[in-house]
């Protein structure tokens, strides 16, 4: 026993600093009594998940979940790469199931969040299926993206447009905060433009609080889209916007 | 492959399988949401631990040995920890918890009848009823609060060098009465 074996419940717990950790991890493989030990506490506590009681997942959960999966850089693999080379692939050393002290939230989980709200919004507004049909939402693929910028005279707008495929229909799906309060008969238009030439893709009107959100089949517009805007418009779908930019961003 | 086994469903994600991917999902969602939810009383949090453990599986980030434990065992473990990071650095930004509101056993949260290891529950729920209430309490601490060695000492009042002892009394105890409720051990 030595000082390093007192270190055992709270690297279980993971509250040693990651340096702490790490020595504890050393000091496991040269004292048997510790791993034994450790793995008597894995052992001890694997009911215990079972003591959960069941509550309803949020019905969106899944959607979210897959839209952030098809964020990951993997995941354009999944349409190369052949599926019967499996055993090659299986990662041979464990990494997370060692306890490490975390790092702090990273920013790619905060925008495969965002990300996974708009897909989620796109498959509801796109199938007529149920969320836990496991076909449609595999299907859900991410074409383009862009962040959409604030014009001057909208300074808090916030936009994120994305061009996702689900089956053999491309939709664009624009969900934008913070947009200014608009006249009674005003809304806000959504134009895909391919070099100087724009093409209505989506209007709205947004809540009272300035959010708002759109899908657009994309099968009737053809084009080389560069660009994705948002307008103040008196009519929805005009030929070409007749009022101001709100918001601009290339796709 | 809605009835392929978990390993082998994990060995073709590994190799991005979707459809197997998908199966394991559908398989563990609620396993995994419930327990997060149940770690941090939170479900947005309880979303976000969902989220980062299939994300992990799904990418490579976290992988599982089958010569370890069972699948179910290995992804509860994942989702403990990820659950009690997020415990500890809200903790950190906010608050201490309300521990004294929190018990082992809790009441039944729906009326919903399609369990899928209500019957597993039952039989640790009985075991747990079985011990006494500070082993209750030390376990709860302990696993579902993920507090801190000298945290369990303080708050039992025990002498530090004793938490260790009295963690591992309960959960043997705990282990004991689970295999004589009915022998349901995981897998």
């Amino acid at each position: 026993m030595n000082e390093q074996c007192m270190h055992l419940l709270d690297y279980f717990n993971r509250s040693l600093t990651e340096e702490e950790s790490l020595a504890f991890e050393k000091h496991l493989e040269e004292c048997p009594s510790c791993s034994a030990e450790l793995e008597e506490l894995n052992l001890l506590t694997e009911d215990l998940p079972y003591l959960t009681e069941e509550i309803d997942v949020p019905s969106n959960l899944k959607a979210k979940v897959f839209a952030a999966i098809d964020e990951t850089p993997y995941s354009s693999e999944n349409e190369t790469k052949p599926n019967n080379h499996t055993i090659e692939a299986f990662p041979v050393r464990p990494k997370e199931t060692k306890p490490v002290k975390r790092r702090g939230v990273a920013v790619p989980v905060l925008a495969a969040a965002l990300v996974a709200s708009l897909a989620t919004n796109a498959y509801l507004a796109t199938t007529d299926e149920p969320p836990s049909t496991e076909v449609a939402e595999s299907n859900l693929q991410l074409i383009g993206k862009a962040l959409l910028d604030p014009q001057p005279g909208a300074d808090n707008a916030t936009a994120v447009a994305m061009m996702i495929k689900d089956n053999n229909e491309t939709v664009l799906l624009v969900d934008a905060s913070n947009l200014p309060k608009l006249k009674d008969n005003e809304l806000y238009q959504v134009w895909v433009i391919e070099q100087d030439t724009p093409q209505p893709a989506g209007s709205f009107t947004p809540s009272e609080d300035g959010n708002g959100s759109v899908t657009h089949s994309m099968d009737q517009l053809e084009g080389k889209w560069d660009t994705v805007a948002i307008t103040i418009e008196t009519e929805p779908n005009l030929p070409s916007p007749k009022g101001s930019i709100v918001l601009a961003g290339s796709i | 492959m809605k009835h392929t086994d978990d390993g082998t469903l994990y060995t073709l994600a590994a190799a991005k399988d979707r459809s197997a991917f998908e199966t394991l999902y559908d398989r563990y969602e609620k396993l995994i949401f419930s327990f997060a939810y149940r770690l941090t009383r939170d479900r947005e949090i309880a979303e976000e631990v969902v989220q980062d453990v299939f994300v992990k599986l799904w990418n490579g980030t976290t992988t599982y040995q089958e010569d370890k434990g069972s699948f179910s065992s290995w992804l509860l473990t994942v989702t403990r920890n990820k659950a009690i990071d997020e415990i500890r650095r809200l903790k950190r930004h906010d608050h201490e918890p309300m521990i004294e509101k929190d018990s082992l056993i809790e009441q039944p949260g729906s009326v919903e009848n399609t369990v899928e290891w209500g019957e597993q529950r039952d039989a640790i729920r009985s075991a747990v009823m079985e011990l006494k209430q500070d082993q209750q309490e030390i376990i709860e601490l302990f696993y579902f609060k993920g507090l801190s060695q000298q945290k369990i000492a303080d708050h039992c009042e025990l002498p530090l060098g004793t938490v260790k002892g009295r963690i591992r009394l309960a959960l043997k105890h705990l282990k004991g009465f689970i295999t004589q409720e009915g022998g349901y051990s995981n897998e």
